[in-house]
């Protein structure tokens, strides 16, 4: 710990002096990037101007009073009258209309924040543990933010679990994520954001409000397309079940619908227990360990049950933190879900073809999942 | 002016007789005069209820906002309790103000026979309302209509209700039981029943319930307020009923005097106290339309 | 008009026991743990809050020590999010994520419930709040003592869940994580609920003590500034506690029971618990400054030898800002969903608060002027605290601003900035207080050139360590994250670096009170030459107080007492005929 130690203070002095860390040093702000950040800079600005020169007054006469006044041999202190009501009015007069001015100001940038375009992109937005889902208006899902540029985008939010709040610094925007309700956020793309020749430009968003052990892993990104792009990727997105073998399809499946963020693929534990292990049990026609004592055999029933409904059969040695996706997944999503997880193990599954009308591997009894969602507009 | 200018001397000025001030036992030392004594304590319980009330508005105020979102739960729950027996605790609990009451006028007269008598009477009601809400609870915990995760009600208690929740036709253990009083003859429409027949009861009662309309699940959280309201208050009336002994114990051993009752009077503001929260309680809870 | 004839200077009030003093008035564990001297309770309640500020501390140095590089590349996707050379030191963590979480937790509930909320008041208050008023102790000692033993309930129940799983809520303890995580939320929430009540029985006590027990010559518009606070606070504490109190049993029942009113699976409302928790805790951070505001206003007269410019404005803004206080919780709100009508009144009342805050900034400045001013160490955390609450308090401008508070909520600039007001405001205030009344305290005085650089340190590891986080907060760093994206390195290093410093400069404040009790000279009894009453009595004062039935008179009237350099310290001379006139 104390080499690390040693050595961080050695690369910040060097850093400090260098700004190599950060590539082109560290900004007082994120590109403005939506219709609206500019506002909220200026007001930040108009607010920070006037506490620095409030500060500025309040620091120096006290300074200059404390130089001026200290206490040395002859000096003495001097009566003067203890209160001066025409000062007090002043010092109190002077802040209130500047704090009108400020809470003006605030108040109309939000109300702008607040009041989407009646035109708006509608995107959906599902966010759990630690990963977000967005929907688009064609149906396609993704675990990226992708918007066309120039044009408003209107996010409807909710989340399966905890809180959790949507932040994109550089549109200056961010909204909780409530479970049990829909929050609402839009932004608009500034039209110079893309450089020439540019199709996409790339920023952060970030989950901001505390949700557990992996929040500071809730990273996602906004990627901001011209709009052929945009409609190029959306009808890409949206058929890449029908467009890739079932093993394949499964692997971005598991991406997102977020997945990846507490199960690895291999034997590892994550949050949750690495699938090579179920995946393995039910090629063997073995049994998994219950957390409550019990085994179940491991099959294709449990399997789908395990994603449906995690909190019927919890793994041994595991707490049940998984969301629900009853209701979440459509029986392709599934199904292609269930062939990576089986294709871990064993091979065969990976040469299976696209997801078709005839189902090899028991699509046909009572299927759960039912109902997809999000289909915009 | 005069005493300001010459504060500086005159609080240096020692008292050779310090400590001998009082000998009165009844006067804490750091008080002057007994005044100042009971003003100081009956600031501090006005205070302390001020800040009682505040703690239970809290969950007035998440009543008020549930209520507001989930009327008809409200309606059709409250027919679960019993206003009967609401009502004749708040009898109970507004004859115990009174005699506490009285009990705090007996200690200023100095009337130390009927002081002690007023309190016995007062701790009286208190077990009496004791008693009461226990055997309301210990029904509660038949039917299992427990707050929260741990509602689950028995079809017997289950109440059907009509027109979305508004008329209640009643609860399903007595209609099962009419049913089968007028289906099978000799079946007993009152008064005890066999093991078998109240096999058959439950039965009629669940089949009853499984066509009606089902119970609202947000029902539980009725429970959860009424139990969390309740026993809160209840734990305030117990928090009283102690208090109540420490002051029949001072009565009778004749601590008090017109001039030192303070811990009698106190007392008995902080029981009107928590008899006014159940005056509210009671229509907020059993008199819901 | 009587002539003040009677009166000589003197160097030690009458004394009828000069050796006694309530230290060592009695002796052995049981004549402290279950006294009733307000003193005493204040000094246990000391040493109970600084242990605590050492275990609160000490979370946030290790999790600043965690800061210093991050690892995060790849978003939960998998996705590449930053280039690898861009990031020289990536490293796996010192702490996991979920240790991470429990100690910003458990530091910031340790700090706020267990240090910063009862510092000033129950540890200086309860010393020094009878004493100014001439009071042998305070209305009810028996409910004193309780409150302390409640705290150390508390405190007992916080250590338990320490043992017992750790918490892992955040200090804001938000639904519905909080009901479905599995650290011990229960005991932590039973352990703030009773620190609490603890909280509200102080309150109490000082209302009455302050209301009924004032001494002769001693109207409320002649209350030294120190009692207006802590009755500012006290009404708050009153009325805002109970509501905290509930409010936590709500959420204790609601993980034991389901309980249903935060639960959105029953139809309730996760949000509900935020209004109820910040109606609460938004007049707690007022809990927080004003008994430091309260300090503030008598070191600054005392030191500057002047009196106190501005009495009633000090004095009635305390109480401005303790009701104001009330309306302004959904400030914390404004991107939780609350409706644009709510967010816009929260915002606009905020805004009024800030008006008496600058009141008092401005009346401070001007008490200063044409006064002699001696840097001696508790000024130099007075003028600490003006540099520091001027900047915590003007950057919660941005954050009452809708629009601003929008991009800043959650970030670093809000941990910055409530950094710079409860450890620049509240806790320098508290140092400056016990550096002030610490001769009164204990009879001893503490080295004063190392009391003048420790202080000094610290500021600059303050500066150090929370000015990079209003950068960071800039460029949209979110707090509570274990980990972060490689361009807010720099300025996390900066930042672990300014806590380094901040602790050395600490461990001198602890180092140097420490050893004037062992080795510092003996106090006289007034060491500053200022006019409240507890500087009539001899440090350490004697068991009841006073020996005599003191008066009040002005309490900024400095020129009563003038320094003699013989005996090194104030003493008490008559009023010069100039001021006498005035006072006419
Ligand atoms: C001691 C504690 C304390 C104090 C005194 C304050 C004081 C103020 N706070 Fe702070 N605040 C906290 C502790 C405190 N705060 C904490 C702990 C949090 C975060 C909790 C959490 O989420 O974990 C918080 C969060 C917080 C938020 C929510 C941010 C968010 O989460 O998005 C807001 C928003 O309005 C806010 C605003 C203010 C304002 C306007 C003041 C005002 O009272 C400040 C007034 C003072 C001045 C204005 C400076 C002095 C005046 C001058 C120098 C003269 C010039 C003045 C003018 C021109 C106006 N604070
Ligand atoms: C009064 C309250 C208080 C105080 C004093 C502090 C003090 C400090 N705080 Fe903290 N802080 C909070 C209240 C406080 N904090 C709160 C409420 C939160 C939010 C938590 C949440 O999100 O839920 C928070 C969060 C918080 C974070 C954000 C974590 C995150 O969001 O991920 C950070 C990070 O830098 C931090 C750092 C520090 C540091 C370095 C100090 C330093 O100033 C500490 C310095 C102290 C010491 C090093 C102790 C040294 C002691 C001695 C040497 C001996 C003294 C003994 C005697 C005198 C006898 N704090
Ligand atoms: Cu999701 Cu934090
Ligand atoms: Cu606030």
């Amino acid at each position: 710990m104390l080499t690390h130690f040693i050595q961080a203070l050695a690369t910040t002095a060097a850093a400090v002096q260098s700004d190599q860390v950060v590539g082109e040093g560290p900004d007082f702000f994120p590109p403005q990037a939506s219709t609206i950040a500019e506002t909220t800079d200026h007001i930040y600005l108009f607010i920070f101007w006037v506490s620095l020169v409030s500060f500025c007054i309040l620091i120096g006469v006290t300074a200059y009073f404390v130089w001026k006044y200290r206490a040395r041999d002859g000096h003495q202190a001097e009566w003067t009258s203890p209160h001066n009501n025409l000062l007090e009015v002043t010092w109190t007069v002077i802040p209130t209309i500047i704090v009108v001015f400020i809470f003006w100001f605030g108040m109309k940038g939000f109300l702008d924040l607040r009041q989407p375009p009646g035109d708006a992109l509608n995107v959906q937005v599902v966010a759990q543990k630690w990963s977000w889902k967005f929907v688009y208006p064609n149906g396609a899902e993704d675990v990226g933010l992708h918007v066309p540029v120039g044009r408003p985008v209107r996010l409807t939010m909710t989340s399966v679990d905890v809180l959790h709040s949507l932040s994109i610094p550089a549109f200056r925007v961010k909204q909780d994520v409530v479970p049990g309700r829909y929050t609402t956020l839009w932004f608009d793309a500034k039209d110079g954001l893309l450089k020439d020749g540019e199709d996409v430009h790339v920023l952060d968003l970030f989950c901001t409000e505390y949700c557990g052990e992996n929040h500071s892993k809730m990273l996602s990104q906004v990627f901001v397309h011209t709009d052929e792009d945009f409609a190029r990727w959306a009808a890409e997105a949206a058929n890449f079940i029908g467009n890739m073998s079932q093993y394949e399809a499964g692997r971005k499946q598991f991406i997102v619908s977020g997945c990846n963020s507490c199960h690895e693929v291999t034997a590892e534990t994550k949050i949750g227990p690495g699938l090579l292990n179920v995946s393995q049990a039910i090629k063997d026609g073995g049994t998994i360990p219950l957390a409550d004592g019990s085994t179940v055999p491991a099959n294709l029933e449990y399997l789908r049950e395990s994603i449906l409904n995690a909190n019927v059969k919890i793994h041994a040695g595991f707490t049940n933190q998984m969301p629900l996706f009853q209701g979440q997944l459509r029986n392709d999503q599934l199904g292609v879900l269930t062939t990576y997880i089986l294709g871990q193990a064993d091979e065969s599954y990976r040469s299976l073809g696209v997801w078709g009308a005839a189902e090899e591997n028991g699509g046909g009894e009572g299927q759960p999942a039912e109902g997809s969602e999000g289909s915009g507009e | 002016m005069t005493t300001t200018t010459t504060a500086g001397a005159a609080q240096h000025v020692a008292h050779d007789d310090h400590g001998d001030h009082h000998h009165d036992p009844t006067l804490a030392h750091h008080f002057d005069t007994h005044e100042q004594q009971f003003d100081a304590g009956k600031l501090g319980i006005w205070i302390f209820l001020v800040t009682e009330i505040l703690f239970f508005s809290g969950l007035f105020c998440a009543y008020s906002i549930w209520r507001a979102n989930h009327t008809e739960v409200f309606v059709y729950a409250h027919h679960y309790l019993d206003t009967k027996w609401g009502a004749i605790n708040t009898v109970v609990l507004l004859v115990s103000s009174l005699t506490a009451a009285w009990a705090v006028r007996s200690a200023q007269l100095g009337d130390k026979k009927n002081l002690v008598r007023n309190i016995v009477l007062t701790l009286v009601c208190a077990f009496g309302f004791l008693g009461i809400k226990s055997i309301e609870y210990t029904a509660k915990y038949q039917h299992g209509t427990m707050p929260g995760n741990y509602f689950d009600p028995h079809p017997e208690a289950v109440l059907i209700t009509t027109d979305n929740y508004n008329t209640v036709v009643g609860e399903a253990g007595e209609l099962a039981r009419e049913e089968l009083a007028h289906e099978m003859p000799g079946f007993p429409a009152e008064g005890e029943l066999t093991d078998g027949q109240k096999e058959l009861v439950h039965q009629r009662a669940a089949e009853i319930y499984a066509k009606s309309d089902k119970i609202p699940p947000a029902v539980a959280t009725f429970f959860s307020i009424y139990f969390f309201m309740t026993g809160l208050h209840g734990f305030h009336v117990v928090a009283g009923i102690i208090a109540f002994f420490w002051v029949l114990r001072r009565a009778r051993r004749g601590d008090f005097t017109p001039t030192y009752f303070g811990a009698v009077d106190y007392t008995a503001l902080y029981w009107h106290l928590v008899d006014l929260i159940w005056i509210y309680l009671f229509p907020l809870l059993y008199l819901i339309s | 008009m009587t002539t003040t004839t009677t009166t000589v200077a003197h160097a030690t009030p009458h004394q009828s026991r000069p050796d006694q003093n309530y230290l060592n008035h009695s002796r052995g564990f049981m004549s402290w743990f279950f006294t009733l001297d307000h003193k005493r309770i204040g000094i246990m309640y000391l040493v109970s809050i600084m242990t605590f500020f050492a275990v609160g501390g000490f979370f946030a140095v290790a999790l600043r020590t965690e800061l210093l590089s991050s690892n995060v590349l790849t978003d939960a996707a998998g996705n590449v999010l930053r280039d690898e050379a861009l990031q020289p030191m990536r490293r796996d963590g010192l702490i996991s994520p979920q240790t991470y979480n429990q100690f910003f937790t458990l530091h910031g509930a340790i700090m706020v419930f267990l240090v910063i909320i009862p510092s000033i008041p129950a540890a200086l208050g309860n010393f020094v709040l009878p004493m100014m008023l001439g009071a042998k102790d305070v209305a009810f000692p028996r409910l004193n003592l309780f409150s302390f033993h409640l705290y150390l309930l508390g405190a007992f129940m916080f250590i338990l869940t320490l043992i017992n799983g750790g918490l892992d809520t955040g200090w804001t303890f938000y639904t519905p994580y909080s009901t479905t995580t599995t650290t011990s939320v229960v005991s932590a929430v039973m352990g703030a609920f009773i620190l609490g009540f603890s909280s509200i029985f102080t309150g109490l006590n000082f209302l009455v003590t302050i209301h009924k027990m004032r001494p002769p010559g001693m109207g409320y518009f002649r209350m030294p500034l120190f009692l207006w606070g802590m009755y500012a606070t006290a009404v708050i504490q009153v009325l805002a506690t109970p509501v905290l109190g509930i409010t936590l049993l709500m959420l204790a029942v609601e993980r034991m029971t389901g309980l249903g009113i935060f639960d959105p699976a029953r139809g309730g409302d996760p949000v509900l618990f935020q209004h109820f928790f910040w109606f609460y805790s938004h007049p707690a951070v007022y809990i927080m400054i004003l008994p430091g505001m309260a300090v503030i206003s008598e070191l600054i007269s005392a030191f500057s030898r002047k009196h106190i410019f501005g009495y009633s404005f000090i004095a009635i803004s305390s109480i401005a800002i303790a009701l104001f206080g009330f309306f302004v919780w959904g400030h914390h709100m404004f991107t939780s969903g609350q409706s644009t009508a709510m967010s816009t009144i929260f915002s606009a009342i905020t805004f009024s608060i800030a008006i008496p805050s600058a009141i008092k900034m401005f009346n401070w400045m001007t008490t200063m002027y044409k006064g002699s001013i001696v840097l001696k160490t508790p000024m130099i955390w007075a003028l600490g605290f003006m540099w520091l609450f001027g900047i915590g308090g003007l950057t919660g401008l941005p954050l009452a601003t809708m629009a601003t508070d929008v991009y800043y909520h959650d970030t670093y600039f809000v941990v910055a900035h409530f950094h710079f007001v409860m450890v620049g405001g509240t806790l320098w205030a508290l140092f400056g207080g016990l550096y002030y009344w610490w001769p009164k305290i204990t009879g001893k005085m503490y080295e004063e050139k190392l009391g003048i650089w420790a202080s000094l340190v610290s500021l600059v590891g303050f500066n150090v360590l929370f000015f990079p986080q209003f950068f960071l907060g800039n460029m949209g760093m979110p707090r509570r994250y274990y980990d972060y994206l490689p361009e807010f390195q720099t300025w996390h290093r900066i930042s672990t670096i300014g806590a380094y410093i901040l602790t050395v400069g600490l461990g001198m404040v602890a180092y140097n009170l420490l050893r004037s009790l062992t080795s510092g000279k003996k106090a006289p009894a007034n060491p500053w030459g200022a006019n409240t009453l507890e500087w009539h009595t001899p440090s350490p004062p004697p068991f009841t107080n006073f020996d005599y039935d003191p008066v009040a008179d002005d309490p900024y009237d400095m020129e009563r007492w003038k320094w003699d350099p013989e005996t090194e310290q104030y003493l008490h001379v008559p009023a010069s005929p100039e001021a006498a006139a005035r006072a006419h």
